[in-house]
């Protein structure tokens, strides 16, 4: 099965060094949605938040698979 | 002395047995099954016969909902009992597998019986049911409340303390023949967030994971950050 890395950025940038072992592009995708609600909904209160929240799923030969950046917009 | 038997290694977290005790446990470890990883000891809706006993391995209780989503409620490791008396009831109503290559031991129903005639094995038995109930509630605690960094390093602690009682424990390190996948159903979260966890805490030198064996850098600082408190495991005797 490939392996698929997911790369986070939240103000910091913090790559996936040993990526994830999954079936298929579609069940990266899905899961990639799903770690971002928990990841999202268990930062520490005081983690820094920046502007976007963004992940890449990259998958078998460096090919994106999927981005997906969450807005956070202070007024 | 220490026995070799891991059930009599667990068993006497509560309380010391007796040789003869000992003994009648020693003859019901025995023939030794090996079962390949990935292997159902006993599924959902099985009528149980048997109490199961695992001498070596990690296997987990565990369900299936639709879509195939798995939760596990629990390891299983050495020393570990499927619950003594699974026999009274009619049907199973959750999963037990391996999750990697385990030795294993059937026990008959009517060998359970002798045994619990013995008071000592009586009470280390209930001790045992008792821990298993206790270990559930801290798993609802865990994966209920604790951010998921945090749920991860106290399912290590928690696991550094039950092999360190039966003895598989060396310079705080023991075997973790179980996958990232293994971890994220037992945490409810998915593979990619237990994943990312993991390197969290590696990369804070509280772990460090290689071939399968983890190995805690610094207990107190791994205890304290997940606020694991092993009242629950009730080995203070």
């Amino acid at each position: 099965m490939p392996r698929y890395f997911f790369h986070v950025h939240d103000g910091i940038y913090s790559p996936d060094s040993s990526g994830t072992v999954i079936k298929d592009d579609e069940t990266a995708c899905q899961q990639a949605i799903q770690t971002t609600g928990t990841l999202l909904a268990y930062q520490k209160p005081n983690a820094p938040i920046g502007r976007v929240w963004g992940m890449i799923v990259v998958g078998p030969d460096e090919k994106v698979i999927c981005t997906i950046n969450v807005a956070i917009d202070r007024r | 002395m220490t026995s070799s038997n891991l059930m009599i290694r667990k068993l006497e977290g509560f309380h010391s047995l007796a040789s003869d005790d000992q003994a009648l446990l020693e003859r019901y470890s025995r023939p030794l099954h090996d079962l390949p990883p990935k292997h159902d000891i006993i599924r959902e809706g099985d009528a149980p016969r048997d109490v199961v006993l695992i001498l070596s391995g990690f296997a987990c209780r565990y369900k299936l909902i639709e879509g195939g989503k798995r939760q596990i409620m629990a390891f299983l490791v050495p020393g570990d009992f499927c619950d003594f008396q699974v026999f009274i009831l009619k049907r199973m109503d959750h999963n037990i597998g391996t999750l990697s290559r385990c030795n294993v031991v059937r026990i008959k129903r009517e060998a359970v019986l002798e045994l619990t005639e013995r008071p000592a094995i009586a009470r280390a038995f209930w001790w045992a049911s008792l821990v298993d109930s206790a270990t559930l509630r801290e798993w609802l605690v865990n994966v209920g409340q604790r951010a998921v960094e945090e749920r991860i390093a106290h399912l290590l602690c928690e696991l550094l303390v039950r092999l360190e009682a039966v003895g598989l424990v060396k310079s705080n390190a023991y075997s973790l023949p179980i996958s990232q996948n293994d971890i994220a159903d037992a945490l409810g979260v998915t593979v990619i967030h237990a994943n990312r966890m993991l390197m969290a805490l590696r990369d804070q030198n509280l772990i460090e994971l290689k071939a399968r064996e983890l190995i805690v850098k610094d207990v107190g600082r791994l205890k304290s950050f997940s606020g694991f408190d092993p009242n629950y495991l009730h080995l203070d005797r």
